[in-house]
């Protein structure tokens, strides 16, 4: 009997072993994990805080700024003269790329009023070599001046339809604040100062053409 | 006789050469040797070898095997006896100091009747030991076979990603789950498409099966902007990323990156050549895709951004066909019933803008309204080209998708930083340049 139970002993310290061993291994490494459900509340950005307001977002955009962007933005002629030569060279060194396939540029210059359109001004760059931009003075859609300005990143709004109104409302202020005293006091061979948001062209422009049309944030007829 | 190996035990055990060979016993208990035999040997002494539940096979043994019967007959085997055992007989090891067996006048005299037979390669540790062993040994093996490796160590061909399209029935969506399922294999994984079938609870399902499966990343295109949303949170709870492509899920702080297209710009642009193309008055009618897909309304708004400028252009009607060009043909079927005069379709996407076709060919008026559309499928970059659609809107759903799987794989590798919404390009497709763009895309 003594020699059994002492034929016992080692055998259950071996067991006693082995199942500290796999113990171990399952506490270090263990083969599954058991986690809570979560609650499935909606947590979409801003929801929790009521509607999204994109007036007052645009209207602090171009009050707080928009001036100061505009003062630094790129020469146009600068601009101007680089997609005439390398359309694809500009957009990398002097555009703001945005997403896939989209760049803008954000230029500033002067110039005189070449031919004044329904919607557009054709304007001749001083200080260049007769280089002509249009700006525009009609309805301004789409998210040029949204994107182009480079103030707004996308990922700080709830969604594209809240970025997408932000656009719209940028846009109105455009149209409201910048467009009818530019309409009525532009006349051809007058001068202007002006800074906007302009999309890149996918190829050089024609010659004769001008180079970019852009969208003005400021524009001013001396 | 077989050369041996001898049994691990104290004392030094040599081999025999015919004669007799004396070798020390196994000291200890009993223990057995085998799953067959039994040693017994008690104070440096072995008496016999018995096999387990068979007493009567071995040599004497005046102790009881371990059954409890006494063992065999007194004692003495002949070398035929033994030669006759089974190949796992065991080595009767006997103590050449123990005059009291066999005794010392036999063993002399019977010199040629022992054979010593060695121990066939018994293990040297226990029952208990081995299967301890064994155990621990198919642990550790189970362990390592379904431990995953750390994302940035393992090799991609080892790793699987889900493709999730919101349905089959469209040949975009096709083109879309396609494109990102072969971006994924050319990156090294093993891609899988999984058809929602636009059914929530049906996308629902393909993500349990998702991640019980344990693919590694899932490139999605949703059903349900907010519906698909749990989807994509338990995903990314399962430790899965979660790439959305073509359809935005309305949270951002869900999917690991969203590739979109730009539809508002998109709409835009077709807003500006609608109202180029029918005027500044007239009378149209607006196809609605999904009412939960987020692109039917950024669509909208920015035709409506541009049209509703024009007070002159009214909108007679508005419906959702769903994105499906079969509903499409029976809505327009039945609003040209309601309004004989339009003058123009708007649609969320080419399928409608087909079957909206469909409806005014067959009411003969194909010629009279004008069809918009949006996609760039094949079929109505044709239909433009034929003049049967006056434009759509090239989203490049092989873009999309490669970016996403490219997305997937970086982040498979270790990279975290990816922006949340990724927009990408689209271009008006009309009869003045649709001879650059074919096969959903731009033509090389």
């Amino acid at each position: 009997m003594a020699a059994k139970n002492e034929a016992r002993a080692p055998r259950l310290r071996i067991w006693l072993a082995a199942a500290v061993v796999t113990a171990l291994i399952c506490w270090v490494c263990p083969p599954f994990h058991v986690k809570r459900l979560a609650r499935l509340a909606d947590r979409s950005a801003g929801a929790a805080t009521g509607a999204f307001d994109a007036k007052a977002v645009a209207a602090a955009i171009w009050r707080e700024k928009l001036p100061h962007a505009a003062s630094v933005a790129t020469d146009v002629g600068i601009v101007a003269a680089a997609l005439r030569t390398d359309p694809e060279r500009a957009k990398e060194k002097l555009g703001r790329v945005a997403g896939v396939g989209s760049a803008y540029f954000f230029v500033r210059g002067r110039g005189h009023i070449v031919s004044k359109e329904r919607s557009r001004l054709i304007v001749a760059i001083d200080g260049t070599a007769g280089e002509t931009v249009a700006l525009r003075i009609g309805p301004v859609f789409g998210n040029i001046v949204r994107d182009g300005c480079g103030l707004l990143n996308l990922d700080s709004f709830p969604g594209l339809s809240e970025y997408n109104a932000i656009s719209a409302e940028l846009n109105a202020l455009i149209e409201t604040e910048v467009l009818p005293p530019a309409r009525q006091k532009a006349q051809v061979g007058g001068a202007l100062v002006f800074a906007g948001c302009a999309e890149a062209p996918d190829a050089a422009p024609e010659s004769g053409e001008p180079a970019m049309t852009i969208v003005p944030v400021q524009l001013h007829c001396e | 006789m077989e050369g041996c190996d001898p049994p691990k035990s104290a004392g030094s055990v040599s081999a025999a050469s015919g004669g007799i060979t004396y070798n020390a016993s196994i000291s200890g208990s009993i223990a057995p040797v085998s799953r067959y035999f039994i040693l017994f040997h008690r104070e440096s002494k072995v008496y016999g070898v018995a096999r387990r539940g068979i007493s009567d096979l071995c040599p004497t043994s005046q102790r009881s095997n371990k059954t409890g019967k006494t063992a065999g007959n007194s004692g003495r085997f002949s070398a035929t006896d033994v030669l006759s055992w089974p190949p796992s007989v065991r080595q009767i090891a006997i103590d050449p100091a123990d005059d009291s067996y066999p005794p010392q006048a036999e063993r002399e005299s019977e010199a040629s009747n022992f054979s010593p037979y060695c121990l066939r390669p018994a293990p040297s540790t226990s029952m208990s030991r081995r299967i301890a062993s064994s155990f621990i040994a198919g642990f550790c093996l189970l362990f390592c076979l379904s431990a995953r490796l750390p994302a940035a160590d393992a090799a991609p061909s080892s790793q699987r990603v889900a493709v999730v399209v919101s349905t089959l029935n469209n040949p975009w969506f096709v083109v879309l789950a396609e494109a990102a399922r072969d971006r994924a294999r050319e990156l090294g994984y093993e891609a899988t498409i999984f058809d929602s079938q636009n059914d929530p609870a049906k996308e629902s399902a393909n993500f349990d099966n998702i991640i019980a499966s344990h693919y590694r990343a899932v490139l999605f295109n949703c059903t349900d902007a907010k519906g698909s949303i749990a989807n994509v949170r338990r995903a990314k709870a399962a430790d899965i990323p979660v790439f959305c492509m073509d359809r935005e899920i309305e949270a951002n702080d869900a999917a690991a990156a969203q590739v979109l297209s730009d539809n508002y710009s998109g709409c835009v642009r077709l807003g500006e050549y609608f109202v180029d193309q029918v005027g500044e008055t007239g009378k149209y009618i607006e196809l609605l895709g999904l009412v939960a897909d987020t692109n039917t309304w950024n669509r909208s708004k920015g035709f409506h951004s541009v049209v509703d400028r024009f007070p002159g252009l009214k909108m007679v009607a508005q419906q959702s066909a769903d994105f499906d060009r079969s509903k499409a043909l029976e809505v327009v079927d039945s609003l040209l019933q309601r309004n004989p005069d339009i003058d123009a379709v708007f649609c969320g996407n080419d399928a409608m803008a087909m079957g909206a076709y469909q409806a005014l060919f067959a009411a003969g008026k194909a010629s009279k309204v004008k069809v918009f559309g949006f996609d760039g499928s094949d079929d109505a970059v044709k239909a433009v080209a034929e003049g049967k659609i006056a434009a759509t809107v090239m989203q490049f759903p092989k873009t999309i998708a490669r970016t996403a799987a490219e997305y997937s794989d970086r982040y498979l590798r270790g990279e975290r930083t990816f922006p949340q919404r990724v927009l990408v390009k689209v271009e008006l497709v009309t009869s003045e340049n649709v001879r650059h763009y074919g096969d959903y895309g731009r033509k090389k």
